[in-house]
């Protein structure tokens, strides 16, 4: 009762501010829509959109509409079970920066897991950069503590474990950090940004994050082990951190070619095949300009045609 | 019976020494806040560091400490070796706990005085070729420094990888260092360190008194120390006692004697004497004293071949020498240096010296070979060398890509160089410095002999150098600008190409600052702070997610 009377806030306030817009629809044209109306629903059944969409406001805000309007953290995390939350902390830099995810995100999504009845959350990457000096800079250390999570390191072999991945067309073994394998949740924190070798970095990507072996992605074929590694594990929730958007320079985001829109926006949804596509319409091309989403999609575990999609926008 | 004179002397003198191996310690291994503290008097406070600080750089404070260091060498004889040097104080460690288990006495020694002497003059000579090596093999804060980045870092890492899933199993996840050594070292460091062991065992301080090139130059000071053990010829009954936990072999109970040149100011004798024979007093204590006994020192018996007028030859012909080697040129010393990187297609390459050391000619010709820098580089990019600057720079670090890529926010290596090898960069300026440049070999990356799409190289470059230009439909390809190139080797690092890179780092014989771009569209002044800029308006357009 609660959630919906929230939602519907949510709806409405999105309505008003956005009055004087008009809700064209991934390039087509579209009638205004009303209310709940705007969901495309794809099966009968679901009242639950598979993608919420919020713009206009600080990152932690935006994420407890969004998880709200998704059935709450509840839908996706049970009393006593463990939450490995995964952002992108590859780098030695400040938040600011846009080239990692935002800390307070992470500590927000942590706190909701709590309050689910969450035992136990962690939080890792394997970062390129030091990890000590990576999570420190980052802010992720001081928040995700406040949180109560546990930061872990990812920058160790031990912690890999060689996993079968089945129906992979390349990537047939990868090693994954066992908290992957053994979380009872996996979530998903990518920050949008773009990238010198794959157009964009989103969720697909961020994956690469959870693996040993780097390398082998790289000189073996990149677009198709990124979208072979979801076959091992999928995650359960994708939360995609568009609030500070590298439009160019990426993924490192140090150089002079850098280029950062603050675009306010956060992306969440099971379907993390649809968090990309949406997540590269809001960057600025198709889905299909970034190979990876496509293969991603052949494979079968996540829809890429935002049509085919319900999707809630909330506007705050 | 008098009152055993100065029992305790010995137990201040360990505290301290304790004290000051602790500091080393956490300044090698630990580093944070308290390190940073003890930068300044233990590494810098070093001799011989100080000495190659003080004629590079100069600088007040550090003329001023080394004219005290002189000084009070004068005045107290070699307290530096009995309570500042770690390697001294590791050999005290090694007496105590071995004397412990069983007794070793040790014995007068006629002074190695002209092998000792000899060795100092090669020192000096071979520093005068241009090489540090020898020098740099046997000093000993450089030989302690080592041995701690060789055997003490790799204990500590192999220790954590150990203890690392037992902790995971109660539920705490740590990560192990990465390992920073090589098989090779760690044998190497612990080689070292039984040698040392067995020697500080078996001949306490001989080491000091026999191959210490600063132990020589100290114990030229001290030979006519005003301060001095001495003993009480009308108390001494020559018993031997204190002869026997001599670790110096400086103490003669035969002539009543000890010999300051040798003495590294342990104090043990002191607290040994049952008859409170022996003080450490100005010039022995005067006549009154010695109750009118004259001075031993004519009876004393020279040490063979050291008669003043040997000294003096030996040190003059070390003097001679030095200079006439200082006088040929250097540049043809070291235009010989053959630079023996190799890169990934064969080719011979030059080695990359750190940021700060402003050209290999310059870093090899000051940097002692502590490992400070080695054991503290948060990527282990830093890596003893072996032949890579050519016979007489082995040991002197380098950067091994292979290994790890230096770190864009550091600039530890400069901070914590006790000698000036490494200059304190300010961060700004490291972040400029071309220490060498990135060389795409075609041939071999990924992009042009698979055609699949990589980009491992561009996507860790820091400053844009290595970037990614449209190749063939979605395949962008590598290409790289020398101009803002800092050699940072993360492009090589990363490199996913095996058995030979795509990209490595060509290092400079000399560093560059380079003028970067300015960067574009990063937030920066509140009026752009992103929770104050509106979010953008959605009026769809051609792509876009559309609200």
């Amino acid at each position: 009762m609660d959630r919906r009377t929230f939602l519907k806030h949510c709806l409405t306030s999105g309505l008003a501010i956005g009055a004087g817009l008009a809700f064209p629809v991934f390039g087509r044209a579209a009638a205004p829509v009303r209310g709940e109306e705007n969901v495309r629903i794809r099966s009968a059944a679901a009242r639950i959109p598979d993608l919420v969409a919020v713009r206009g406001a600080e990152p932690e805000r935006m994420f407890d509409h969004a998880i709200s309007a998704l059935g709450g953290m509840e839908r996706f995390v049970k009393r006593g079970q463990t939450v490995v939350i995964k952002p992108n902390v590859s780098w030695n830099v400040e938040p600011e920066k846009g080239a990692t995810t935002n800390p307070v995100l992470i500590s927000r999504i942590a706190e909701h897991c709590f309050q689910a009845g969450a035992r136990k959350v962690y939080v890792f990457d394997h970062t390129l950069d030091s990890w000590q000096l990576a999570y420190r800079t980052t802010g992720m250390t001081r928040h995700v503590r406040a949180a109560g999570a546990e930061l872990v390191p990812g920058n160790s072999e031990t912690y890999y474990q060689k996993t079968r991945v089945p129906g992979a067309t390349t990537l047939e073994t990868v090693g994954i950090h066992e908290l992957v394998l053994e979380s009872d949740v996996f979530i998903n924190v990518p920050i949008l940004k773009q990238h010198g070798s794959t157009l964009i970095t989103c969720a697909l990507k961020n994956l690469m994050g959870v693996v040993w072996d780097r390398n082998f992605y790289h000189y073996r074929g990149l677009h198709q082990c990124i979208a072979d590694f979801p076959l091992a594990r999928k995650p359960d929730l994708n939360v995609v951190d568009a609030y500070l958007v590298m439009k160019s320079g990426g993924p490192r985001g140090t150089s002079y070619r850098t280029v950062i829109e603050p675009m306010k926006t956060q992306i969440v949804s099971p379907d993390i095949v649809a968090a990309d596509s949406a997540a590269a319409l809001t960057w600025g091309s198709d889905a299909s300009a970034v190979p990876y989403i496509g293969m991603a999609e052949r494979h079968g575990y996540g829809v890429s045609d935002l049509d085919m999609l319900a999707i809630q926008r909330i506007v705050l | 019976m008098t009152a055993p004179r100065g029992r305790r002397a010995w137990r201040y003198r360990f505290a301290a020494q304790l004290l000051v191996m602790g500091g080393f310690i956490t300044v090698f291994i630990a580093g944070g806040k308290i390190a940073d503290a003890l930068l300044l008097p233990l590494p810098r406070g070093q001799l011989v560091p100080a000495v190659i600080r003080a004629i590079f750089t100069g600088g007040i404070g550090l003329t001023l400490f080394l004219f005290l260091l002189v000084l009070f060498t004068f005045i107290f004889g070699r307290f530096y070796c009995g309570a500042l040097c770690p390697l001294g104080i590791y050999q005290d460690i090694v007496r105590w706990v071995t004397g412990r288990i069983k007794n070793v006495k040790f014995s007068y020694r006629s002074p190695r005085r002209v092998l000792h002497y000899l060795v100092l003059a090669a020192t000096v000579i071979s520093v005068g070729c241009g090489t540090l090596l020898v020098l740099n093999l046997i000093e000993p804060y450089a030989l302690f420094g080592r041995i701690v980045r060789d055997f003490l870092v790799p204990a500590v890492g192999l220790t954590s990888r150990v203890l690392h899933p037992l902790l995971k199993e109660i539920g705490v996840y740590t990560a192990p260092s990465t390992p920073s050594y090589t098989a090779a070292t760690f044998a190497a460091g612990v080689v070292a360190l039984l040698l040392l062991t067995w020697a500080g065992a078996r001949y306490g301080r001989g080491f000091c008194n026999t191959f210490c090139p600063t132990g020589a130059l100290l114990s030229l000071l001290s030979r006519r120390s005003l301060f001095r053990i001495s003993v009480d010829s009308n108390l001494c009954t020559s018993c031997g006692v204190c002869e026997g936990v001599c670790r110096a072999g400086c103490l003669s109970a035969k002539y009543k004697r000890s010999d300051p040149e040798s003495c590294v100011l342990c104090l043990t004798c002191l607290g040994s004497c049952r008859f409170g024979a022996l003080f450490y007093a100005w010039r022995g204590g005067g006549k009154s004293k010695r109750n009118g006994v004259p001075d031993h020192h004519e009876e004393f018996p020279a040490s063979p071949g050291l008669s003043r007028r040997n000294f003096l030859t030996a040190a003059g012909a070390a003097a001679l020498g030095a200079i006439g080697v200082l006088s040929v040129p250097r540049k043809t010393l070291l235009s010989k240096t053959r630079f023996r990187s190799v890169a990934p297609d064969g080719s011979r390459n030059t080695p990359a010296a750190p940021p700060g050391a402003e050209s290999i000619a310059r870093f090899t010709s000051l940097c002692v070979s502590c490992h400070l820098c080695v054991s503290r580089c948060p990527t282990s990019v830093l890596q003893p060398s072996l032949l890579e600057y050519g016979p007489g720079g082995i040991l002197q670090p380098t950067m091994d890509y292979a290994r790890g890529f230096c770190e864009y926010e550091c600039h530890l290596c400069g901070t914590v160089c006790p000698t000036g090898a490494i200059l304190p960069l300010p961060l700004e300026l490291k972040k400029r410095t071309q220490i060498g440049t990135a060389e795409l070999l075609e041939s071999r990356c990924v992009v042009f002999t698979r055609g699949t799409a990589c980009g491992a190289c561009a996507e860790v470059c820091p400053t844009g150098a290595a970037h990614m230009i449209p190749y063939q439909g979605y395949v962008t390809r590598p290409v790289t600008d020398d101009s803002i190139c800092i050699g940072c080797g993360n492009c090589e690092y990363a490199c996913p190409v095996p058995d030979g890179k795509a990209i490595y780092v060509r290092g400079g014989k000399t560093h560059s600052v380079k003028e970067m771009p300015e960067a574009i569209g990063v937030p920066a002044g509140p009026e752009n702070r992103p929770e104050n800029a509106p979010a953008p308006r959605n009026d769809g357009g051609e792509n876009g997610f559309a609200f």
